[in-house]
Formats: structure tokens, sequence, C-alpha cells
């Protein structure tokens, strides 16, 4: 008595939940259809020819069977939803990632300021470069170690020809060689020396 | 994109239009962006180069002038960018190739520097230093049967 009293108060709450997510999502997605900007109903108006009317059963029983999947396989339907908010959420921080041209596979070693500097003196004789390391790139190198504190590393990078890289799948297009600021192991930014 | 305007290079007193950009990584360590007032421009500058040198030194690739938009009609020059050095620079950070189209163009592509020219002059540099050259003849690409297009692309008849 006691264990079927059981199983029908779980089914019941099995079946109520089902409803009230149902409700949610028509609620939700009605003020979504309400609140189109000026521009994406003009669009519509504009691309939209009227709908026959077998568009109109296509899209009436698209909506029955979806609300037929939530009212019984509702935790179905939680877990793709709540998958699909971990991908926008995964995507998000990957866009917020700073991109550099250098990754961790092109790492050398750990270079100090100075050693760095003592073989980048750029000499032109035609004078057209200051005879300071790093040339015209000096005030560049000088932003770079601003950012340096203690506890950071310097790394000596390479990245061969045709590499795809970090930077937007960058390619390059010939060697590139360059220090990138490490912080607890990520690389934080990067300085160029030379490249394509 | 549309194809984007050439800079410019002085080598062995011949005039090239050049495909590559060696400025570029220069402007990015600097933060600069320019302005870009036509499609054909994106980058907001042009520049002319030049390889100057002789045996003994060695031949490099200098900027000699350079033509960048700050903003609309408002254009500025190396000076901007180098003052103690108005009249050109050493690109010392420039590894790579630089393509120089020359002969008559085969075949338009509207976008980047993807057409296709009778040849390309290809100038290889280390840290600002010419290392080679090298010629490769190009032919125009076969063009392709309307049949073989999918649909969409076929030309309306």
């Amino acid at each position: 008595m006691f264990e079927a009293l059981l199983s029908n108060k779980l089914a019941l709450a099995y079946f109520s939940a089902g409803p009230i997510i149902l409700i949610y999502f028509g609620i939700k997605s009605w003020n979504e259809y309400r609140e189109r900007s000026d521009f994406i109903k003009s669009m519509q108006e504009m691309m939209g020819s009227k709908p026959t009317l077998k568009d109109q059963i296509k899209t009436y029983a698209m909506y029955l069977l979806a609300a037929i999947i939530i009212l019984v396989a509702w935790p179905v339907f939680v877990a793709w939803l709540s998958y699909d908010k971990y991908k926008d959420y995964r995507d998000m921080l990957e866009r917020r990632k700073p991109k550099f041209f250098c990754t961790n596979e092109y790492l050398i070693r750990k270079i100090t300021p100075l050693e760095a500097e003592k073989d980048s003196l750029v000499i032109d004789p035609l004078g057209m470069a200051p005879s300071i390391p790093f040339g015209h790139l000096n005030g560049a190198w000088c932003e770079f170690l601003a950012k340096i504190e203690v506890s950071d590393e310097i790394w000596l990078y390479e990245i061969p020809k045709d590499s795809i890289t970090g930077k937007d799948y960058h390619r390059a297009t010939s060697l590139m060689r360059g220090y990138a600021h490490v912080r607890r192991k990520k690389i934080i930014g990067e300085f160029v020396r030379q490249s394509g | 994109m549309t194809a984007q305007a050439m800079e410019s290079l002085v080598f062995n007193g011949e005039r090239l239009r050049m495909c590559t950009t060696p400025l570029d990584i220069y402007l990015t360590q600097r933060g600069i962006q320019f302005y870009s007032e036509t499609t054909a421009n994106w980058r907001g500058y042009i520049g002319s180069w030049e390889i100057k040198g002789s045996e003994e030194i060695g031949y490099r690739l200098y900027l000699v002038e350079l033509s960048a938009s700050i903003a609309y009609q408002q254009r500025v020059g190396l000076d901007h960018l180098f003052p103690d050095y108005p009249n050109g620079i050493f690109a010392h950070w420039f590894t790579g190739e630089i393509r120089c189209p020359r002969g008559d163009r085969l075949h338009y592509v509207h976008g980047g520097y993807a057409s296709i020219y009778e040849e390309d002059l290809f100038l290889e540099f280390q840290e600002g230093v010419l290392k080679g050259t090298r010629v490769v003849k190009n032919q125009a690409p076969t063009p392709i049967a309307q049949e073989d297009l999918p649909p969409f692309l076929r030309r309306g008849g």
C-alpha cells in the first residue's frame, strides 16, 4: 500500500515537472518572439513569403512533437539544454582568451632580458636603424618588459615556417622568432622579434 | 574581400609591385592600426620599399615612404611613425619571402593578393637582409566548365 502510494507520488512528481518546464519555455519563447528588434521584424517580413497550409501543419506538428518530448522525457531535454548552455559558456571563454602567435609547443628555453638583448643589437651600415637592442622594435620590447613581474618568466620561442599557430589559426609564412611572457605556465604576452 | 592595394618596391633599379606587407608585424607590436578609407586597402596604408646596399655590406630592405590614413582624408607619412628616421628605416624584423608579381595579369581574383600574374619574383630575407631570389612562372588557371559548377554559381542563361 505504502509502496504503491510512494510510486504514485513519484510518478505524479515526474509528470508534473514536464508541464512546468513546458510552460516556462513556452513563455520564454513567446517573449523572445515578441521582443524581436524592428530590423529582424522588417527582414522577416521582406523575406517571408506567406506560409502554405503544409508549412503551417509541419510547424505545428514540430511544436507538438517537442511538447510531447518535454512532457514525457523532460530529463533528456534538461540534459540537452544544460549541455547547450555549457557549450555557449565554453565558446564564450574561448573567445575571451587572449590570442598570441606563440603557443606552449613552440617555447624553447627560459631566458633573461639581458640574454635576449645581448644578441639583438641592430647595426645598419646606412644608419637607418637605432643601434640598440631590437632597433626600431626597442619601444615594443620595453613595453613587453614593463609588464613582467618578479615571478614571471620570459621564454624564447620559434615557430617554424608553415605552422598553424594560435592567433586566429595564423599560418606562419616564415620562421617566427620572439619571446613569450609566461605566468604560471601560461603565455600572457609576446614580443615578435622577427617574422614575415 | 576586395583585391588589396599593393606596396611598391625598387630592386636593381626596377620598380616592382609587392604582395607582402612587411610593416604589419611592426604595427602589430606597437598596437598601431591605421584607418581604412577603402575596401581595396583594409590596412589603411601603402608603403614604398627599396632594397639598398652592396656586395660588401649586403642588400637590405628599407621602407622609404609611407602614406597612411589616421582618419578620413587625413594622411601621414613615415615621420609619423619614425620621427627620427623620416628618410627611411631598415626593416630588420622582416624574415621571410616577399612576392613581387611581374608581367600581365592572367587571372583576376577578387580578394587579397590572390590574382595571378605572368611570373612572381620571390625575394628571401633574413632579419631584413636579402638572402636569395627565385622566379616562378605562372599559367592562367583552366576555366571551370559551367556544368561542373554547383547550380547556384552558374551563369544565368
